[in-house]
């Protein structure tokens, strides 16, 4: 009885795979919500670039060179919306379009996190 | 606490998915009674040399019998597994896991609190008030979206989402000081 039933759980999962790849799934509407948090994440973005174009004014004035570790701090402060845009997009593959949105939602307040991390870190 | 295999058994036999028998007596016996005929069959002439020693082989109605209880099977599969309480070790793990985010809640809570407001208020204080308030959000987020969208899938998904967001949600600002 429950190796049948494991079978069948088996099967069922085997038959779910292959709806699961792509973005196919994602339909009009699925990119319009994709599209409208890309404006969003956008915020971020803007913040993030922000932050780089006056990072590295303010060591110019000064007449520092940057070093290595202070680009990587701030460029990744600067990619961190792209990678968890990226990320979430991919997440929601798989899922309806008011579950995308709710990843979406928690990507953003995902990216404030990794960023005051990295703010913290610096 | 119910013991779940206890469960199982009241609902089943054992053998009671051996392939070579019918899902119930009735129509096993009629297959029975149908077999001598079938081997005296004319159309089923070719084979009626091996049936001796071989049992009958699947008819189209078999066949169908056999898809419609996997069919079954794979339902109330479905229906178990939708319906399946937790185990109480996964219940343990969801309690650590959520105090955990708890903490961490606290944690990005006292990071905004201990913020000084600057004596002059320009839009980046403001981004970052914002950022803060977003990193307070971030845990309980998580944590209740994790749980609302891995409610249809495997609890394997459930604990690899929220260790994840262990791993992601860590309250830096509050652990160097700030």
């Amino acid at each position: 009885m429950t190796d049948a039933a494991g079978a069948g759980r088996a099967s069922t999962l085997q038959q779910e795979k292959p709806a699961k790849r792509g973005f196919s799934t994602f339909g009009r509407s699925g990119w319009a919500i994709a599209v409208l948090f890309a404006f969003l994440y956008a915020y971020h973005l803007w913040g993030g670039l922000a932050n780089l174009v006056g990072v590295v004014s303010t060591f110019s004035s000064f007449g520092v060179e940057m070093g290595g570790s202070v680009w990587t701090l701030v460029i990744a402060y600067a990619a961190v919306p792209i990678v968890v845009y990226a990320a979430a997009l991919l997440v929601g593959r798989t899922l309806r379009n008011g579950e995308r949105a709710v990843v979406f939602v928690v990507g953003f307040a995902v990216v404030s996190v990794i960023s005051l991390g990295i703010l913290a870190i610096a | 606490m119910s013991d779940r295999r206890d469960d199982d058994e009241a609902l089943g036999w054992a053998g009671d998915d051996d392939p070579t028998l019918s899902p119930e007596g009735l129509p096993a016996r009629e297959a029975d009674a149908e077999q001598p005929t079938r081997l005296t069959d004319g159309l089923a002439a070719p084979a009626a040399s091996t049936a001796s020693t071989v049992p009958a082989r699947p008819t189209v109605l078999d066949e169908a019998e056999d898809a419609e209880d996997r069919a079954a099977e794979r339902e109330l599969a479905d229906a178990e597994t939708a319906g399946a309480q937790l185990s109480s070790a996964a219940l343990i793990g969801l309690g650590v896991l959520g105090g955990i985010y708890l903490l961490y809640t606290i944690g990005w809570i006292v990071s905004f609190s201990r913020y000084q407001t600057p004596i002059t208020v320009d839009f980046s204080v403001v981004t970052y008030r914002i950022a803060q308030s977003l990193a307070v959000a971030a845990s309980p987020l998580w944590f209740v979206s994790t749980l609302l969208l891995t409610q249809r899938r495997d609890a394997r998904y459930r604990f690899l989402w929220l260790v994840i967001g262990v791993l992601v949600l860590v309250p830096w600002p509050f652990l160097m000081g700030f």
